[in-house]
């Protein structure tokens, strides 16, 4: 077992992703190539797919927590679709307590708190988690809007877990995924990946393992960067609590040396500790002064 | 030079998606809307978090007539993201754009700057993750306060109860910029075309 101190970031050795498309664009697959799939079957479709990778069919909701051993030598799971993983959910948990067929709002409750249970269950065994809906479209306005094809309630909270979320279509005659939210598209990009293209897959089978592997790096490098910026803008805090009139101004020095996060924090700290002070910026000479006090 | 807020680009936006109505977005851009319940329950949520942590446990709290019982602040005091003492809370900012030669400078209030990622704090009764998804505000926030992502924790409350408290991260993407400038364009346009 390893201890993680309070002081070190937590890395992130797995993720969860969602990638939504029209039926037949290649979603399974892409989620094929990660790095050692396998293929939690809801949908029975599994047969449809030219690439895919192991194929487990599941047949209800409570399998889920009995094939933990089974899936050891996998790391990556493709629940194919979320969708009828929601409906799984759904029905056991009417089995379970019929009254909540009435209460909607207890119902999907219930099913968010079951659907968080099994995503903690794959992330404590660090699986990349890969889920798979069709497309829904929406209109809004004047907009057709393209968002994943799932249930009600839920829809919230697997937008709410996913790390990555990405709308898969065909491109002239390349299969694309876009990452980036659009006005006509719902999309996460927490790696900031450009359009990807879709290679031929039997020529790179390893094409998602490489993207998924350069997202958790991103992720990784956004951690150390976010830790170190925090712990610039606590040092900075100790020593603007106390200052002075001439320690905030030889502060002033350091502002454009810091990035800018941390820059318009510590400003704001020493605009407020000037305050305090009743100390003003002099814009002409670019420092603090005392307040001149009206005669 | 043209003077705007991120709240009133993204009443701009609101309108582009159908979501209000003409007379609603230039009632909102000349800041004549009467403060809704919805709104004055939100700023009376913002007066608490200030001082959440100097509230004695086990008691309730009225604030500007809205009364938070001693179970939900405890509720929103664990479930709040990234604590308030490690950032800076209320941080103001405007930033200049240059938008085809017009000078448009759009001023920005963040609830909470915590490292390289911006808080923000909100209260609603039904929790639609689109609404916030959709939104300019954290495309703004990103930019102006030059975060790598945006997180909404969201406090649900149905009948001044609280019912649930979620949140989720919203990141930097590479067409953010072009997004922004698309919208401050048509900001300029609406300026030339309605008094504001």
């Amino acid at each position: 077992m390893k201890i993680i101190k309070a002081n070190e970031p937590l890395m992130v050795s797995s993720i969860k992703v969602l990638i939504y498309g029209e039926p037949g664009v290649g979603k399974t697959s892409v989620a094929s190539t990660a790095e050692a799939p396998i293929l939690l079957d809801f949908d029975k479709g599994a047969y449809r797919t030219p690439f895919r990778s192991d194929v487990m069919e599941v047949s209800n909701f409570l399998e889920i927590f009995s094939i933990s051993e089974h899936l050891k030598n996998y790391k990556t799971i493709i629940i194919d679709t979320v969708d009828t993983f929601l409906d799984f959910i759904g029905s056991h948990i009417l089995q379970d307590d019929p009254r909540l067929a009435k209460n909607k709002l207890q119902f999907y409750g219930r099913l968010k708190d079951e659907f968080t249970n099994v995503m903690k269950v794959f992330s404590a065994q660090n699986k990349d988690i890969i889920m798979i809906s069709h497309l829904k479209e929406k209109e809004e306005g004047d907009l057709r809007i393209k968002r994943p094809a799932i249930t009600g309630g839920s829809y919230d909270k697997v937008l709410q877990v996913a790390d990555l979320v990405g709308f898969m279509y065909m491109a002239n005659t390349s299969r694309v995924i876009n990452f980036n939210p659009t006005d006509t598209s719902v999309g996460k990009n927490s790696a900031n990946l450009d359009l990807v293209t879709v290679p031929n897959l039997s020529s790179n089978p390893t094409f998602f393992k490489g993207l998924l592997q350069q997202v958790k790096q991103s992720l990784n490098i956004a951690i150390q960067t976010e830790k170190k910026a925090v712990d610039t803008v606590k040092e900075y805090k100790a020593i603007i609590e106390d200052a002075d009139l001439e320690v905030l101004n030889s502060l002033l020095s350091d502002l454009p040396t810091l990035n800018t996060p941390t820059k318009k924090q510590v400003w704001e700290l020493m605009k407020r500790r000037a305050n305090e002070l009743n100390l003003v910026f002099d814009n002409n000479v670019k420092l603090f002064k005392q307040q001149e006090v009206e005669q | 030079m043209i003077r705007t807020s991120v709240t009133k680009l993204d009443a701009l936006h609101l309108f582009q998606q159908g979501v209000i109505e003409l007379e609603d977005l230039i009632k909102r851009l000349r800041g004549e809307t009467v403060e809704t319940e919805a709104m004055q329950f939100g700023r009376a949520f913002h007066k608490l978090l200030e001082k959440i942590d100097e509230i004695e446990e086990g008691k309730d709290t009225e604030i500007d007539g809205n009364v938070f019982n001693a179970n939900d602040i405890l509720l929103i005091k664990n479930n709040l993201k990234h604590k308030p003492a490690l950032g800076v809370t209320e941080i103001k900012d405007v930033k200049e754009y240059n938008v085809d030669g017009e000078i448009v400078q759009v001023s920005a209030v963040a609830d909470l700057v915590f490292g390289e990622t911006v808080v923000e704090y909100k209260t609603t009764k039904y929790f639609d993750i689109e609404k916030y998804i959709n939104s300019y505000q954290w495309r703004f926030y990103m930019d102006i306060f030059g975060a790598s992502k945006v997180v909404y924790n969201i406090f649900v409350f149905y009948k001044d109860q609280l019912r649930e408290v979620r949140d989720f991260t919203l990141f930097n993407y590479k067409d953010l910029q072009d997004d922004i400038r698309f919208l401050l364009q048509d900001y300029v346009k609406l300026c030339s075309l309605v008094e504001i």
